[in-house]
């Protein structure tokens, strides 16, 4: 899964600039936001294959993000990485529409892993979807 | 705490749901300092691999990581310093507790609660040499729940005020902010405020203007 483009939303400055590093190590694109409001700045200007967002964050907190960057495109494949990992916090956040939820530290290894199959989820999703509307104009027009 | 919570027993919840909150908030803010430290030391060792097969890595990269390291360690000192003040003040239900010492205590404490709400906490004034005796764990308590009304509603800016009362050698503490809650919520709320500063021989008092609050805390004489 090489050059896989990921955007880490955490406001923990010194935590997104060493993970995004060891990623880069790892081939991936990788874009940091340290609030909710530039994240969404940013997923208008990128198509991520993941992001990843913290949950507690100053102002807009990780659930208001991510029901955000949902709202924009419907198969972004959103990773929670949080320290305040409660099961109610984890249900909201897969509720909300989270791919995954996760505890900070996450191992590396895992944590690209956990990257490539929401790429691969991403792909599958958006070929779906434009194979269903190409089926659609088919059986409009009769062909 | 054991001690005021078993002399106590109607606070004893409260006084329990406060300690919980600053844990919470603590133990959150090791967790931020642990993540960052897990990832430096996961980048040391990617380093570390890539120089052994030949990728040079500059001298400055690893000294600015072993100060990344240091800084979250002295981080993460300041908080246990803080905690472990904090964890003492349930030894004894009176003592001669530096006021400045509780207050800045209290912040620290409870810093990320104001980050996440977007909340700027200014203190004007001086508390320099201001000294009490009180119940330093319930002191400490009533900073916290004044603080906390404003954490309550969507205020960007409190601000403490610090002054000594000419007659008597009482200080006042005057914290005031914007608030965004119902007026019948925040009577209520006052209300349990003052019952808690009567409970250390302070006085509260409690003023609305619209969307701001103003909470006047007159702390008890410096006098044994």
């Amino acid at each position: 899964m090489s050059s896989a483009k990921v955007l880490l939303v955490d406001d923990e400055k010194e935590f997104t600039e060493t993970l995004s590093e060891r990623l880069r190590m790892r081939d991936l694109e990788v874009f940091t936001a340290s609030s909710g409001p530039e994240a969404i700045d940013l997923s208008g200007q990128h198509r991520f294959d993941a992001v990843i967002v913290d949950l507690q964050m100053p102002g807009m907190d990780g659930i208001e993000t991510l029901k955000q960057l949902l709202a924009r495109d419907a198969d972004q494949q959103i990773i929670v990485l949080t320290g305040h990992g409660t099961i109610s916090r984890s249900v909201e956040a897969l509720k909300a529409g989270a791919a995954e939820f996760f505890e900070k530290p996450i191992d590396i290894q895992k944590l690209t892993d956990v990257i490539g199959e929401a790429a691969v989820h991403r792909l599958t999703l958006l070929e779906e979807r434009s194979a269903r509307a190409i089926e659609d104009v088919l059986r409009k027009k009769g062909w | 705490m054991t001690n005021n919570a078993s002399k106590c027993p109607s606070g004893s919840r409260a006084q329990i749901e406060f300690y919980g909150r600053i844990m919470a908030n603590v133990s959150h803010e090791f967790n931020n300092i642990i993540t960052v430290i897990s990832e430096l030391a996961g980048l040391l060792k990617d380093l570390s691999l890539a120089a052994r097969k030949g990728r040079p890595v500059p001298n400055e990269k690893w000294e600015s990581l072993s100060d990344s390291i240091s800084k979250q360690v002295a981080r993460g000192k300041h908080i246990i310093a803080h905690m472990n003040r904090f964890s003492h003040s349930s030894d004894e239900p009176r003592a001669q507790v530096d006021l400045g010492q509780a207050l800045e205590n209290v912040r620290v404490l409870t810093d990320r609660l104001f980050k996440n709400r977007q909340t700027n906490l200014s203190l004007s004034g001086s508390l320099e040499g201001i000294s009490l005796s009180t119940d330093p764990f319930e002191l400490r308590r009533i900073l916290f729940a004044c603080l906390d009304r404003f954490l309550d509603g969507a205020a960007t800016e409190v601000t403490v005020v610090a002054k000594r009362q000419e007659d008597g050698g009482k200080t006042e503490l005057e914290i005031s902010g914007p608030v965004s809650i119902a007026a019948e919520d925040l009577a209520g709320q006052i209300d349990v405020l003052t019952e808690q500063a009567r409970a250390i021989g302070s006085q509260l008092f409690f003023e609305q203007n619209g969307n701001q609050i103003r909470i006047r805390l007159v702390l008890p004489s410096n006098r044994e």
